[in-house]
């Protein structure tokens, strides 16, 4: 069986990117709360969210941060890149039926560390950002 | 039910929470699942998709610290450490470094460490206090 592309230093360049879209579900928030653990009734309970600022159930912001660390994992840099740093700024919430895409970009190599600086970004069907941050890998290759 | 509020003045400079959880296999191949990716490369190598052990810190901030209906997380920084393998206790801690009286925003320090003593994630949450 063949084994992942593993993609070398030298082959990834500032301006790459990659990107995946997917739409939440009432399914995904109950299935990550499952295996997270996170039953906070924010994303749950929809009498009690409806009470707070969101007025209604919201996703995990883990979530939507998991499709930062697939796309980083699956596509850029991909398999043997090593996750060193993720900031993340939660600038908006996530609902049930939300279209979320996620796009990462190669915005800094830093050779002689052998890391490469990602800027990622997820967005709604509005376009308006929903979590925006910056992820550091090492590439070994 | 209505939203049980804690507020910014009920918060203190050192309070603290923590939960522990061991990993799975089981997990592992759920959260794939959940999030939709390959585990084949995670399990082959025994390893825990970080973002799996970084959920713990949400967990601990959102169910017990500052806890459920008060707060908005802003802002999240974590440097990934070690890796955390399949087997592993990991204790997620969330400690109150500073608070900001005049945005009602707290600071978090969060950590996840393994049953060995050794830091999987470190990092830091700033987090928005809705109720005085």
């Amino acid at each position: 069986m063949k084994e992942y592309e593993i993609k070398k230093f030298d082959e990834i360049a500032v301006g790459d990117s990659a990107w995946m879209r997917r739409t939440i579900t009432e399914a995904d928030i109950v299935n990550f709360a499952g295996v997270s653990g996170d039953f906070n009734p924010i994303h749950i309970d929809e009498l009690f969210a409806r009470d707070t600022m969101f007025k209604g159930r919201i996703a995990h912001g883990f979530f939507t941060a998991s499709f930062i660390s697939n796309v980083i994992g699956n596509q850029l840099p991909g398999p043997g890149g090593v996750y060193v740093k993720q900031d993340l700024r939660f600038t908006a919430p996530v609902r049930v039926g939300d279209t979320i895409a996620t796009r990462v970009e190669v915005i800094d190599k830093i050779p002689e560390k052998k890391r490469i600086i990602l800027k990622t970004i997820c967005t709604n069907q509005d376009d308006n950002e929903v979590l925006v941050g910056q992820a550091e890998m090492l590439v070994l290759n | 039910m209505r939203a049980i509020h804690k507020g910014f003045s009920d918060l203190s400079k050192g309070d603290f929470a923590c939960c522990q959880r061991s990993f799975t296999e089981a997990d592992v191949a759920r959260f794939a699942n959940v999030i939709g990716f390959n585990p084949y490369g995670f399990i082959k190598e025994g390893i825990v998709p970080i973002m799996l052990v970084a959920s713990m810190i949400s967990k601990v901030l959102g169910m017990q610290l500052p806890g459920p209906g008060s707060s908005v997380e802003l802002f999240q920084e974590m440097e990934f450490i070690s890796p955390t393998f399949i087997g592993d206790t990991v204790q997620a801690k969330v400690e109150i470094k500073e608070k900001l009286q005049k945005y009602h925003h707290v600071l978090f320090k969060t950590t996840c460490i393994k049953q060995d003593g050794s830091t999987a994630i470190d990092g830091i949450c700033r987090m928005k206090v809705l109720v005085s």
